[in-house]
Order: structure tokens, then C-alpha cells, then sequence
């Protein structure tokens, strides 16, 4: 695709007049879905998809245009001629923006992640013969995502990557389920059955009846996986400069009254990650890591060109959303063997679910347990939990009640396809924590 | 667009028991002002088509933007080996029965075309907008937005289906907002998106709206905090719509029933048995799926399997009767569904969605909902939801609410939250709107599937009067 990529934006670039700057936006996309439910086939599909989003500037103006790239070079390039003639009638139109941003050389760069990947069938036979004795339902993802940038100034970047994700969740003949996931960029069939044993092990757990507890406060284990639904959740709006300015912002508190969150929690956005490349739509490269918060107190926030200009800030060449790309939450002390005795009386909370701001402009976030969650009893797993639904602020969660943070990490690869296949992923520890507040 | 894709179909049916092609073309503008000033514009173009294979029972998809003749060999070739290798591992054999041969076509009634006014005539609607929407000092920040979708789906069969629908959709949202001595409220129109031509940016009435929205978000600022008790509550539109969404059109997919979603989205606390059981709601209740709402964001002829789609109770005097699942889920099933499969673009299969999920008016107006209630408060406009994956402990919050005192609207409060449990929730409706009090909500991003797909959706709905409600303020 990258040549598809490269002999598309050649003849654009030289088509255009003085004065005007074209970035272009590539994203493209080979990609095998396998959707399973009792084990079995549900819908198979294959996806190959490419498109090229324009951006013509001049003078101050600029307005975009995304066309889809059909392997056909003539017809493409065609195609992307009728596009900027129809961009140059539009901006000749449209007002100036207040804030423009010019384009910029902002260098080259290359990334090439290669995979040894399976097919359908190889897939198939190993999904399927390792999960026929028991209820799994969930989706293989597999193929290669392709992300170009490049502009008139000169600057051309290049991402690509070939892994696959199978994301899944396991049930026993009580609805109670456990989730895993197997992401790499070689499926191996003893690495798929490592996981999957593990979540085996978990689901045998869930056999004992539910317990039906109150709402009220409680102690709590939350494991990465539910740390990363609530850094998810704080990354819609949290991170972003320009929310902060604009009065939409969960972090205003520590702007108005100086707060810190606990020495505990330090954030930061880590692109040595691998999983989503550094630049952004105007092709801008951001540094390979800014600290977000370091040790409870707010160091950086995300700010993007655009922003920088609005407010008078410096640019951390961060996306048009400020939203982080590539999380990474430090980790802390707390041995993994020493999780449940350290926990002692409380709740272990594997995942949560349709989290959102309940408050945004006051930190505050609602949600529900998901998956396999326990009570625990004097440091012992004791009964899976009925579903709780929480309601607490992230100045509690990550401020006055966190006790500790593990000493271990994991890697959470994006599984989010809505259009196309996304890069990014996050990297989360445990975390332990005190009075957590569950409503309903 | 449109090509006629007969000959293909005929080229590669012999290789299989079916085959269809689905082509879709979509193009989607986005505009936006801020601050009296020009934002970002945009436009999408997104064209390609959806090869469906029927081999030994195995339903197989290929999606490609190739459109030559090569391309869609690959494609097929592609979707005739997946169906191939599945053969063994099928959760269910599908016939042909599953792929009704309809044909005929659908197209939004417009007044004014999209293409009828430049960019640069719309973002000046929006930049009026947001200028009006400044009421007051206090105001920081005041936006607008629109978007603009034509799509157009042409779909043909090996048995004979041939059919083409387009729709003309019109989305806005605009708000702003304010902020005095360290408290900050934010006020919005509330995004809503309609079956519509152009006719639907109406100056006249965008300005008077946009006036409303800034004055309410500055009284917001000198609002006390929304109490914490039980009491009735009445919902408008705007808020009601995301409640019928959530508590009622997701956990009544059949496809979450049979726990295909059970992994993403999730299951349902809705099992087989309740069809015809299950007292969901009060007897006022009765909710429709209904493709032909005039302006719905999601009415149609023809679901993306190509049945032919018609208006069905799915709740009937609060009793449940049918789910939304397409054809397939009916099969595998053997519960009465409605023609809801339906794929988010060219490159997605499709699954069970809500279409346009109504609550059909009844005859209270507003004014006897408010003096029916002692103790109470009105909320408006949605601004947060939460709800589990079993679709029955939920939580909204609205932008704008006002207590109900002895049966009169009394002083304005802020932050309003409530939650409840979903059958409990819908036991307590105590009076359903009119025809007056009803507006249709649509919005282009209803959430599930594995691969993800956006869909859109629709919910014309009075305001009702719900008795006893756990509510309460901000952090
Ligand atoms: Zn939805």
C-alpha cells in the first residue's frame, strides 16, 4: 500500500499553485474478522480498504477532503485532481480560521512492524479445537494497518503493522464470564493455550453463587484491565489543554485550588510503546515520552498546534483531540502474590464496563463491574460479586484513596475497529484503593 | 454510482448456493464555527462494495474499495474460501430464505437538497449560531456544529433481490459554555440528527434557540445543586429518547439474547421466555419499531438483508411481545423479530439494530403532567450514560432540570443525575405526553458489534412522568 500511497501523492503535490500547502492523510487496511459465539463460527468477513484525506491550505484557509484509494493509479490520481480543484473552489469561499496552522517540513520517518500471521483456517483449527469443551464467544482480529503522512513542504512518514488481536471472554452455565485476550504478531498455539488455561482457572471461581452486596464504599483491587477502562474514560477530555481552557475540563480543580493526586500515580504518554506511530494528522512529531503527571502532580498537559495559537501556549505537537496515544501509567510496589493479602476484605475487580463522566468538569465517573469480580475474605477469594455500579471522582481513585500501585504492568493492544482497524494501546498496573464508591 | 452489479452476481453464482453484492456511497460534510469565528470544514467520501457468499450453510463477507472487475473476483474469491474453511465450525446452516428477493427502492422526501447551499453559506448559519449563544460575559466558549450525510445503498442478489435506498440526513448540536468564580456549566441544543434536507437550518427559529441556550447556561451558574432524595420525575424528549435506547432498544436485540454481543457490547437480562410475559413497563408503555417515522434518522424499506421493513409493537400496554433481531436471529431463534439487520457501511456485515425504537404518545399534556406532581423535577437534555451489560442498572445526567413543587415549575438546579433499574424504572411511568410534547431524536452513533459498528438510530417520544426516582447533584 505504500506505493500506492507514494505514487498517489507525487502528481497532487506537483499540481498545486503558489501559495498553496496540501497534507495528506493516508490510512489503509487488510484485515481478516472471525466473530465466534459458543465456540462456533458466528460471521466471517475480510476487509480491504484504503483512503487518502487531503488538506489544502492558503492564505490562511483550509478545509479537507477524504477519498477512497481504489488500486487503480490513474483513476486515483484522477480522482485526487477532482478533489483539490473542488477543496480550491470551496476555500475560496470559506472565511479565514482564526487559528491556522501552516505546513511545515516536520522530517521523515519510516516504521515497519512485520508479522508472521495465520490464516483463516490455521486460525480456525486452533480456536476451535482448544475451546470446543467450553462456551467462548468474542473475535480474532488479523491483518495489517497501513498509516502514511505527508505533505508539499516535504515531510513523509510511514507506519505499518502486521499482528493480530483475539479478544474473547469465557462463560460457565451460570452467565458468569472471564475475559482474556491473546495479541502478538505470531499466533502460537501453546501461547494461545497458556492464556486461555489461566482464564480456565478464573472462570472455575465463578461457579460458586454470586453475593449480593450493598452499595456503599469499599475497599478495592483493580486490576490493569479496569484501570485502563478508567484511564480510557479520563482520556476523553482529561489530558486535553484546550478543554482546560475552555472551561471542560475534570482537571480544573487542580488548576483553580493547586491540588496534587497521590505520589503513587505518575502518567505519561510513551510512544517507545510501539503501538501508534508518534505523529499526528498535521504530521507533526510529538517527543518519544511527556509526562502527564509525575509522582501525583500535573506536569504537562496535551497541546496541539492549533491550541497553542488559540492560548498563547507551546505546542507538544499533540492530536487535534489532545487525547493520549499512547498511555502509560508507572508502576508501583505491590508484589502480585501479595494482591489479595494486602486487599484483605474488599472487592477484586477484574474489568468495568460503559464507564462515562457523571461530572466531567469534577473528575467524577460512573460505571459498572464486568466480568470476574470477587468478593474477597481475609485475603481469600470468597464468591463472585453481583454487578456494582460506581460513582466516584478520579481525585479519590487516583488522589487521597490509592494505597498502591503493583509492581507489574500490562500491555492492553486497542481492539477498536469502528470504521477501521486503530492503532494504540495503553500500559497499566494494578492499582489498590480505599472507600471506593459504589451507588447501585 | 449506481453500477449495475447483474452481471456479476450471475458470473459468480454458479461457485455457490447465493451470492450478493451490496455497493454504498457515502458522503459525509462536517462544518463548525466557534466563537463567532470559521472552524473546520470537511467532507467524506466513502464508496466500496460487500460481497456475501452463501456456501454449505456459512454466510462469508468480503469488503473491498477495488471496484474493477479483478477487485471483485479477489473479493469473491476471498468470500467463497472463508465460507469454505468455516464449513466444520458454523454456529448455524443459513438458507437462502435468509436473503428475501425484494426489490424496489427508498428515498428521503427533502424540501431543500444538501448541495442546495455552499459551505460557506452553512458556516455562516453556524457562525450566527454561535454568536447569538453569547447572552452574557460569563459565556467562554459558544460552538456549532453540523453535518451532512447522502447515502446511497444499491444491493443485488443471486435469487433476484435488486434494490436501491438514499437517504439526505441533517445533524446540528451547538452550546456553550459559562463560568464564574471557579464554577463552570456547560448548556447545548443536545445533538440531534433528522431524515431532512436543508430545510432543517432554520435561522429563524436556530437563533431563538441559540438565545435560550445561552441564557440557561448563565442562570445554571447561580443554580443550587440538584437534591439527592426520591421523587417523581419528568423527562423531555431530548433525555427520554437515550433512556428508551439504552434500557430498552439494546437489551430487546436479539442478537445480545442469543449472546453473540456477549463479549463487547454484552448480553441481556431479557431471556427467551419473556416474549409475551415479561410486564416491562406500566400499562401506558407501548413501544414501537417503526421504519417509516417521518424525519427518523433510521427509517427505511428494506433492512440490509433486504426484508421489507414494517411498523411492529415490540411492547404492548408495558407487556413485551417482540424483539429487534433480523431474519437470522429469527431463525436461530425462533422468537418474532422485525427487519432490523443492518450494516454500519460497506465494509461491516450486518447485525441486529435498533431502527427508530418509539414511545408512542398518550394524552397528558405538560401542564397535567406538572400539576399531577407534589414533589418533583423536570430534566432536560442528556449529558452523561451509564448502564451495565445486562441493560439494567442505569445512570443519566441532564444538563438542566427544575423542581416540580406542589404542581408548579419552581427554581432551577444544577448537575441533575438519576438512575434506577431498568422493568422497575418503566413500572413507574405514571402519565405519557401527547402528540404535543413529542419530538424525534436520532443520532449517527449507536455503538456494538465485533468488528465495531456506528449505526443510526431513531426515537420519536412525548415527555413522560416517571413516580419515585432516586436523583441527585454533582460531585
Ligand atoms: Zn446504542
Amino acid at each position: 500500500m505504500k506505493n500506492n500511497f507514494n505514487q498517489m501523492i507525487g502528481p497532487l503535490f506537483s499540481g498545486l499553485f503558489a501559495d498553496e500547502q496540501l497534507v495528506v492523510n493516508f490510512h489503509g487496511e487488510q484485515s481478516l474478522f472471525i466473530r465466534f459465539n459458543k465456540s462456533k463460527v458466528r460471521q466471517i468477513s475480510d476487509v480491504l480498504q484504503m483512503e487518502l484525506a487531503l488538506t489544502l491550505k492558503h492564505k490562511g484557509k483550509e478545509s479537507s477532503m477524504t477519498i477512497p484509494v481504489s488500486n487503480n493509479l490513474k483513476a486515483d490520481v484522477e480522482n485526487g485532481h477532482l478533489c483539490l480543484a473542488k477543496l480550491r473552489e470551496r476555500i475560496s469561499e470559506l472565511q479565514a480560521l482564526p487559528f491556522f496552522v501552516e505546513a511545515k517540513n516536520n522530517g521523515t520517518s519510516n516504521s515497519v512492524h512485520e508479522g508472521n500471521l495465520l490464516s483463516c483456517e490455521e486460525y480456525l483449527d486452533i480456536i476451535s479445537s482448544e475451546t470446543a469443551d467450553v462456551d467462548m464467544a468474542g473475535i480474532l482480529i488479523s491483518g495489517t494497518t497501513f498509516i502514511g503522512n505527508a505533505n508539499s513542504k516535504g515531510q513523509h512518514h510511514w507506519f505499518e503493522s502486521s499482528s493480530f488481536c483475539f479478544d474473547y471472554s469465557l462463560y460457565n452455565d451460570k452467565e458468569k464470564a472471564v475475559k482474556a485476550t491473546y495479541s502478538g504478531t505470531r499466533f502460537t498455539r501453546s501461547e494461545f493455550v497458556a492464556i486461555l488455561t489461566d482464564a480456565r482457572t478464573h472462570l472455575a471461581y465463578m461457579s460458586i453463587d454470586n453475593k449480593v452486596l450493598p452499595p456503599g464504599k469499599y475497599r478495592c483491587y483493580l486490576a490493569p484491565a479496569a484501570v485502563s477502562e478508567i484511564l480510557g474514560t479520563f482520556n476523553w477530555g482529561g489530558p486535553s489543554h484546550s478543554g482546560l481552557k475552555r472551561g471542560n475540563s475534570p482537571l480544573q480543580k487542580i488548576d483553580d485550588e493547586g491540588l496534587s493526586l497521590s505520589e503513587l500515580f505518575t502518567l505519561k504518554e510513551d510512544f517507545t510503546l510501539g503501538l501508534h506511530p508518534p505523529f499526528n494528522a498535521e504530521g507533526e512529531v510529538a517527543c518519544e515520552s511527556t509526562d502527564i503527571f509525575v509522582n501525583g502532580k500535573l506536569e504537562n498537559l496535551l497541546t496541539s498546534s492549533r491550541t497553542a495559537k488559540e492560548f498563547e501556549l507551546v505546542s507538544n505537537f499533540a492530536n487535534e483531540q489532545e487525547t493520549m496515544r499512547s498511555p502509560v501509567v508507572e508502576k508501583g510496589k505491590l508484589a502480585k502474590q501479595d494482591i489479595l493479602k494486602e486487599l484483605d476484605n474488599g472487592i477484586y475487580i477484574s474489568n468495568l464496563h460503559y464507564l462515562n463522566w457523571s461530572d466531567s468538569k469534577k473528575g467524577r465517573i460512573t460505571g459498572m463491574t464486568r466480568f470476574a469480580c470477587f468478593v474477597v475474605e481475609n485475603g481469600k477469594i470468597s464468591a463472585p460479586i453481583k454487578d456494582l455500579r460506581f460513582d466516584e471522582t478520579i481525585y479519590n481513585i487516583w488522589g487521597t484513596n490509592l494505597l498502591a500501585v503493583t509492581e507489574f504492568c500490562e500491555t492492553e493492544v486497542s481492539t477498536n475497529t469502528y470504521f477501521q482497524r486503530s492503532a494504540g494501546g495503553n500500559r497499566c498496573p494494578g492499582m489498590l484503593v480505599k472507600d471506593f464508591n459504589f451507588t447501585l | 454510482m449506481i453500477a449495475n452489479w447483474s452481471r456479476q452476481v450471475e458470473q459468480f453464482s454458479s461457485q455457490c448456493e447465493w451470492v450478493g453484492i451490496r455497493e454504498y456511497r457515502e458522503v459525509t460534510d462536517t462544518l463548525s464555527a466557534r466563537n463567532g469565528k470559521a472552524e473546520s470544514t470537511e467532507s467524506k467520501l466513502s464508496h466500496g462494495v460487500m460481497i456475501e457468499v452463501l456456501l454449505r450453510g456459512q454466510f462469508a463477507y468480503a469488503a473491498t474499495i477495488d471496484l474493477s472487475n479483478k477487485g471483485l473476483e479477489q473479493a469473491f474469491e476471498k468470500a467463497l474460501a472463508m465460507a469454505a474453511c468455516c464449513g466444520k465450525h458454523k454456529l448455524f446452516s443459513f438458507t437462502t430464505n435468509a436473503r428475501p428477493p425484494n426489490r424496489g427502492q427508498y428515498t428521503t422526501s427533502v424540501e431543500r437538497r444538501l448541495d442546495s447551499l455552499s459551505f460557506a453559506e452553512i458556516q455562516n448559519k453556524l457562525i450566527n449560531i454561535s454568536l447569538h449563544q453569547q447572552t452574557s460575559v460569563d459565556i467562554i466558549d459558544s460552538w456549532a456544529m453540523a453535518m451532512l450525510v447522502h447515502t446511497q445503498i444499491h444491493f443485488v442478489s443471486s435469487n433476484g433481490a435488486d434494490w436501491q435506498q438514499e437517504f439526505s440526513i441533517v445533524s446540528k448540536d451547538f452550546g456553550v459554555t459559562a463560568r464564574k468564580n471557579n464554577e463552570s456549566q456547560s448548556r447545548s441544543y443536545g445533538f440531534n440528527g433528522l431524515q431532512k434536507g436543508l430545510e432543517d437550518l432554520d435561522d429563524v427559529i436556530l437563533e431563538q434557540e441559540a438565545i435560550r441556550i445561552g441564557s440557561q447556561a448563565v442562570e445554571l451558574l447561580d443554580a443550587a445543586e440538584c437534591p439527592s432524595d426520591s421523587r417523581d420525575l419528568i423527562l423531555t424528549p431530548d433525555q427520554l429518547y437515550l433512556q428508551i435506547h439504552e434500557s430498552i432498544g439494546h437489551p430487546l436485540e436479539l442478537d445480545r439474547i442469543l449472546g453473540d454481543e456477549r463479549n463487547y457490547a454484552g448480553w441481556s437480562f431479557v431471556s427467551p421466555e419473556d416474549f409475551g410475559n415479561l410486564q416491562y413497563g406500566s400499562s401506558l408503555m407501548n413501544i414501537s419499531f417503526n421504519p417509516a417515522t417521518p424525519t427518523g434518522m433510521a427509517s427505511y424499506t428494506f433492512d440490509d438483508n433486504g426484508v421489507q421493513a414494517e411498523k411492529q409493537f415490540l411492547i404492548k400496554d408495558g407487556l413485551l411481545l417482540r424483539g429487534i433481531g433480523g431474519v437470522e436471529s429469527q431463525q436461530r431463534s425462533n422468537l418474532p423479530g422485525v427487519a432490523s439487520a443492518r450494516a454500519s457501511s460497506w465494509n461491516r456485515p450486518p447485525i441486529d439494530r435498533m431502527a427508530n425504537i418509539n414511545l408512542e404518545p398518550g394524552s397528558s399534556t405538560l401542564k397535567d403532567m406538572v400539576s399531577a406532581t407534589e414533589k418533583g423535577i423536570l430534566m432536560q437534555t442528556n449529558r452523561s450514560w451509564s448502564i451495565d451489560d445486562y441493560r439494567n442498572k442505569f445512570q443519566f445526567g441532564c444538563e438542566y432540570a427544575q423542581l416540580v413543587e406542589d404542581g408548579e415549575i419552581a427554581e432551577t438546579v444544577k448537575n441533575p443525575n438519576y438512575r434506577g433499574v431498568t422493568t422497575a424504572f418503566w413500572n413507574r411511568l405514571k402519565l405519557v405526553g401527547n402528540e404535543d410534547t413529542a419530538q424525534v431524536y436520532g443520532s449517527p452513533y449507536c455503538g456494538k458489534g465485533e468488528p465495531n459498528q456506528v449505526i443510526r438510530v431513531g426515537h420519536s417520544t412525548p415527555s413522560c412522568l416517571f413516580s419515585d426516582i432516586e436523583v441527585f447533584g454533582g460531585a
